[in-house]
This record gives C-alpha cells, structure tokens and sequence, in this order.
C-alpha cells in the first residue's frame, strides 16, 4: 500500500490541499535548506486518479517542502506513496494521522493546525477516538471539551482561523458563539475585528449582550444596533483597549443597573468622607457580606499620622455611618 | 407528566408497596439488576432529564432515610429534616436544582414503610421536637395518585407528638388525604409563586387558584397549611405581583389555619445555569441581578432581595401578625431591615419554628 519514490512535481495536485494542517506561509528559510541540501525527509502523497491537465498525487504532508522545492527550481520530490485503490478508507485514514501526525512531532503546533488537525481526523475518527489517541496523533493529551472546541475551530473558514491565530477570537469565545444563528455570530466575529479584547473579556461582552437583549426584550441584533453600542464600536480612536474598557463598562452597567447604582452612590457618598487618595474603604463583595475593609498606604511618618487624623475625623461622621449601614 | 418507562430493583419484587405502584401505573415494569443499565437507558435519549420525569425505578434507599438539612454556615438555616422517600419529579420547573443533582436524575420511590415506621418510633422517644419534611429531593404529593406513600406518612406522624410532617407540593393531588386521622401531625404545604412565574417557570405545576383551592380542602379536613414563597423571582414590578398572591391565600385561608410562610429567592449554584439555558430557551430566569452569595450560589443583589420581602413581608403582616415568616438563607440584615429581628443564636430560627409547630398541631416534648 506503501511504496518509497520520487514523483515528478507537474504531478502533484497543486490547487487542492485537503491535507494541509500548517498554517506557516513563508518558506524562505525551508528553500535556502533545500537549495543546500535537497528535501532531506519524503513527502508523503496520496496517489489518485489523475487527468491529463492535473496530477494525480495528493499532498498529505511536506506542503511547505514541496512550496520550497518550487522556488528552487527542483523537480523531482523524495516521496511516500500512499496506495488508496486496495482498501481506500483505511488509506485515507493513514494519510489523515500521518498528515497530522508528521507536524506534531517535529515542532509544537499552533491552535489552528491542531483545529484542522481536529477537522481531518474526524472525517475518519469519531471525537472520542481522537481523544483516546491523542498523545499518539498531536503529541499531547487533549480531552473532549478541548476536541469539540478545535473541531468547531477546524470547521471555520480561513478569516476566523486567521482571528484567532492574531488572538483576536478566542477558541472559548468561537464556540458561544456557535451556538447563536449565523447573522448573530457574524455581528459578533465583526465586532471583535474592531475591537481587540482578551478571552475573558470577550466572552463577558457575548454573555452581558445575549443577556441584555433577553432582559430587555430585544433581539441580540436590535441590541447591538442599538447606536450606543454602535458608537462605541465605530469610535474613531486608535486605542481598542479604551475602547474595550467602553464597552465593557457600559456593558456591565445595563446588565447590573442596581449593583452599578449602588456602586456609584458608594463612591459619592465616600468622597464626602474626604479620604482621598490615600485611604481606601472597601465595601463587602458586591455589598453581599458584611465586612468592610480599610487600607491606606504611606511614606513617611508624617503621611501615616495625616491618614490616622483622617480616619479619627471620619468616627464622628453620619456618612461613615450611613455608608457602613 | 406521565410515568412512560418502570424499572425494578429484585430486591423489592413482590412487595407490597411495589405491587400497588405496578398496579397503578398499570405497568409490569422491567427487573434491572444494576442502576447503571437505567443511566444508559436515559443517555440514549436527547434530553435525559426530561426522559427521567418519564421513569420510575423501585428500590430501596441505600442510605440514610432521616437526615438534617446541609444548611450554609453564611446565611440562616431553619434546621429541617429530611425524611427521604423518594428522588426527583414529574413536574418540570426551569430552576429545580434536582435536574442537576444525580447524574442523571432519575424518579426512584423507596420502598421502606418499614423502615420509615422504625425510625418514627425512634423519633417519638426522644426529648426534642422534628419538624421533617419529604419535599428537598422530590416533591411529597407526585407519589400520591401512584402510591399510598403519603396517606401512610400521615397515618404514621399521627401516632406520635414529636415531630410534624410537612408535605411540601406543587401539586393538587390531596385526595387519599381526606378520610385520614392526621390528629394534626402532618402539614400540608404549597410552594407559592405569582401566576406569571408559574406560567413561565414551573411546567406542569398546579395553577395558582388549583393550589389554594386544595389548600383550603384540606383545611376544612382539620390539616394545618404552610406556604412557601420560592423561589421569589426578582423582575421589574414583582412586588405587586407577589403582594397580590399573598391577598388570594387570604382570600382562601385563615391566618390561623397558617403555621408558616417562608419567603426565599431563587439562588442557583453557577453550573445550574447552562443546565436551564440548554432546557428552557425560552427562560429569562438566570438573567437577574445576580451576585455571587457567600455559599458560592448565585443569589439576587441584596437590596433587590430586601424591597422585595419587605414588601411580601409587611402585606403578611397586615394580614396578620400571628402567623410567623422567616426566610429561607438569608442573612441578619436581610432579616432585621425586613422583619425588624434577627434569630441571632445558632438553631434559634428552628426553635422558632418548633414553636409554631408545637402551638398549630399540638406537639410536645414531654418536659
Ligand atoms: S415541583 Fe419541585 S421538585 Fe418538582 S420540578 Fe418543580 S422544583 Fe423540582
């Protein structure tokens, strides 16, 4: 089924790549090595039909060996030819673990190659399987929830891949939003092309609008047309982590109006006490318990006495009183 | 919902309690080994849950029968207990914590009126008062049209002065209640909600007027009622709604015929969520002002809990200030903005109670 020889590189299919797991582009440094020393490790190919305008090899692996061998004017590729004509499912299986397998185990792959890697397997393999197999296959234990993130990953077309590969998409983030209608999920993917957030963050943002939109009955896209929200992410400012920290904050106070209503009298109410910026006066977690916390930093003894005068000053006080009710 | 599927431990083939459930579900029933053979039987369906509303397993409890409820160190506890006689429900309520307590949920009915009667007998011989309760891992009445579980529970409380029965439900399934001699031991409980809520919320419940109606029955039969306010959902203009419950139950009830009203609002633990998500789409109740509570449960932000009962709470009291209200976990000021007092001493809220308890069904210690 598999036999060791070299193939001629008009023969090889240059248009399909079913196989390709690597997302590297470039291949300068790869042509200079081949250019020295040829294709040191064969390719592995699928051999299939073939027609008199297209070849009739598939590349499972060496992409970006035969990308190099192109530059350098080569001809001829060092190959393993996978054989499909006796038994081809168990043949296209081979080639799928070898096409991953060949990547895992010469350099640590990426999330998007270990998502299409993810993909191509189970065409063949049933999630479980791979799960099972996976030191095997990538090179390191993935569990189920992990596989059904990549999978979902693998399935994406090549803007989303390329989101997440700038870590502008979370793979967490991807798979909320699978579970939305398309249109949903493409507002959602275009909203973070403008606005560049962390993993966390990003899925508070789909969690509060979804929320929103539910409290306030609207659908999530009247929501996220609505023009505050449209302001914010269409701001003309070159910095997204402001723009983020907008977004956020005007997320979380109409998702939590009470909570952030109360904050913002607490804040009021202990500027009157005059502490400053020195002393802090913490409230219970989200004014849940019922202990308070004070801290107040200083340099030199004279600071620390200011602070203690302060905090004296602030026992007589209605508002320490009203504010620690 | 209907019981579709009836599964068999041997160990209780052939006996009695097993019998009339077989015969009333008009079912053979299929004689399983092992637990683990039910678990795949539900996987196999898409929604487990909702397969394990549809299916009965017969056995015996394995573990303890009487047990104290948990409680949380951080907020109240009423210091109930649990005579446990069953899991799960027919019912199908968004935010029931049993969807995701077993693994799957699962109805069982034990099958231990022999043991129930051992340890009543126990129970009578000791020096202080139970208030027990079948309702924290299934509600007390769906057993009734299928099983004489209920009426035997009141039959055996009323033997003794210990400890009351309260059957906690959603239901309306009162009747095997009627020609029993309860001689006061048992209390028969609705869990309360606005009309809008029980719509939404609570699938196959027992409509508001359907609850107090049945209430009011077994009132006139000589039982004690309690109610239950929870979970108290918190959504724009919910005061009204629920002030409006409380003028119906006295529309049906007499303050007097009331040994307690307890007020709690819906907290969850935070993998409850995607559970309800998955199960009602169509739900809005995880989308509150929730704050995560010091047990770790996401609960309601306080002052959003404090003008709600405040309100629940003062219309009680203008009702009557007799009938005794606590809450359900809540924490001392919750209790003292609301009812003006706290039960500061550990077990004071349940001394309380007992004190209900012992005054409305007659109960004593001996001393
Ligand atoms: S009635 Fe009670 S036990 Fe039954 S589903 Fe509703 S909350 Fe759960």
């Amino acid at each position: 089924m598999i036999t060791d020889k070299s193939v001629g590189l008009s023969e090889i299919i240059q248009d399909d790549h079913p196989y390709r797991i690597t997302t590297a582009r470039s291949v300068d440094s790869l042509s200079r090595s081949v250019d020295l020393s040829g294709v040191l490790h064969p390719c592995i190919l699928l051999k299939e039909g073939g027609t008199e305008d297209r070849g009739g090899y598939v590349v499972v692996s060496g992409h970006l060996r035969i990308e190099a061998m192109k530059q350098t004017g080569g001809t001829l590729v060092p190959a393993r030819v996978v054989d499909a004509s006796q038994d081809r499912q168990a043949a296209l299986l081979h080639c799928a673990r070898a096409a991953v397998m060949d990547n895992a185990f010469s350099r640590p792959l990426d999330m998007v190659e270990k998502a299409k890697g993810v993909a191509l397997l189970n065409r063949y393999m049933s999630l479980e399987e791979i799960v099972k197999d996976s030191p095997a296959l990538f090179n390191e234990r993935l569990n189920l929830r992990i596989a059904e993130n990549l999978l979902t990953l693998g399935r994406q077309p090549a803007n989303i891949h390329r989101m997440v590969l700038e870590s502008r998409l979370s793979i967490k983030t991807l798979a909320k939003l699978e579970t939305f209608d398309p249109d949903i999920r493409d507002r959602f993917i275009r909203l973070f092309q403008y606005i560049k957030m962390g993993q966390n963050k990003q899925l508070d943002v789909v969690v509060h609008i979804q929320e929103i939109a539910a409290r306030e009955d609207l659908s999530i896209a009247e929501f996220m047309d609505s023009e505050k929200v449209d302001s914010i992410v269409t701001m003309d400012h070159p910095d997204e982590n402001l723009k983020s920290a907008h977004l956020r904050n005007f997320l979380a106070e109409r998702r939590f109006p009470e909570k952030t209503k109360a904050r913002q009298e607490y804040r009021a109410a202990l500027k009157e006490l005059d502490f400053g910026n020195a002393i802090s006066l913490d409230p219970p977690r989200d004014f849940e318990g019922d202990t308070y916390r004070i801290s107040f930093d200083f340099k030199t003894a004279d600071e620390f006495n200011r602070a203690l005068d302060k905090l004296i000053r602030a026992r007589y006080s209605d508002r320490l009183r009203e504010l620690i009710k | 919902m209907k019981i579709e599927k009836l599964f068999i431990d041997p160990a209780v083939l052939g006996m009695e309690e097993t019998e009339t459930i077989r015969r009333n579900l008009k079912l053979s029933g299929e004689v399983v080994e092992k637990e683990s053979g039910i678990f795949e039987y539900l996987a196999a369906f898409p929604d487990p849950v909702l397969q394990g509303k549809k299916t009965l397993y017969i056995t015996h409890n394995p573990g303890a029968l009487i047990k104290e409820c948990p409680g949380t160190s951080h907020y109240t506890c009423c210091d109930y207990t649990i005579l446990h006689a069953g899991t799960f429900c027919t019912m199908d309520c968004s935010y029931c914590i049993l969807q995701a307590y077993f693994n799957p949920p699962l109805l069982r009915y034990f099958v231990e009126h022999e043991r129930i009667r051992q340890e009543l007998e126990n129970i009578a011989r000791k020096d202080r008062i139970y208030r027990i309760g079948t309702g924290e891992f299934t509600d007390s009445l769906i057993w009734e049209p299928i099983s004489d579980l209920p009426a035997f529970l009141v039959q055996q409380f009323a033997k003794q002065d210990r400890a009351v029965l309260e059957l906690k439900t959603k239901t309306v399934n009162i009747d095997s209640l009627r020609h029993v001699d309860h001689n006061r031991k048992t209390i028969v409980s609705w869990s309360l909600n606005t009309p809008e809520v029980i719509r939404s919320e609570e699938r196959g419940t027992a409509s508001l007027p359907a609850r107090l109606k049945a209430a009011r029955k077994c009132v006139s039969w000589g039982y004690k009622v309690s109610f239950h306010f929870d979970p108290v959902v918190i959504e724009p203009g919910c005061e009204k709604a629920y002030t409006e419950v409380i003028d119906r139950i006295f529309e049906y009830i007499r303050p007097e015929d009331i040994v307690w009203i307890s007020i709690g609002s819906f907290r969850f633990m935070p993998a409850l969520k995607p559970m309800i998500e998955k199960r009602f789409p169509e739900s809005k109740i995880c989308y509150g002002e929730f704050i995560q509570g010091l047990d770790n449960k996401m609960r309601y932000f306080k002052p959003l809990r404090i003008r709600v009962y405040k309100a629940m709470a003062d219309r009680i009291r203008s009702r009557s200030r007799e009938i005794f209200v606590y809450f359900c976990m809540e924490d001392e000021k919750v209790w003292n903005e609301t009812l003006g007092f706290f039960p500061e001493k550990e077990g004071e809220l349940g001394h309380m109670l007992d004190k209900s308890a012992a005054e409305h069904c007659g109960l004593g210690t001996g001393n």
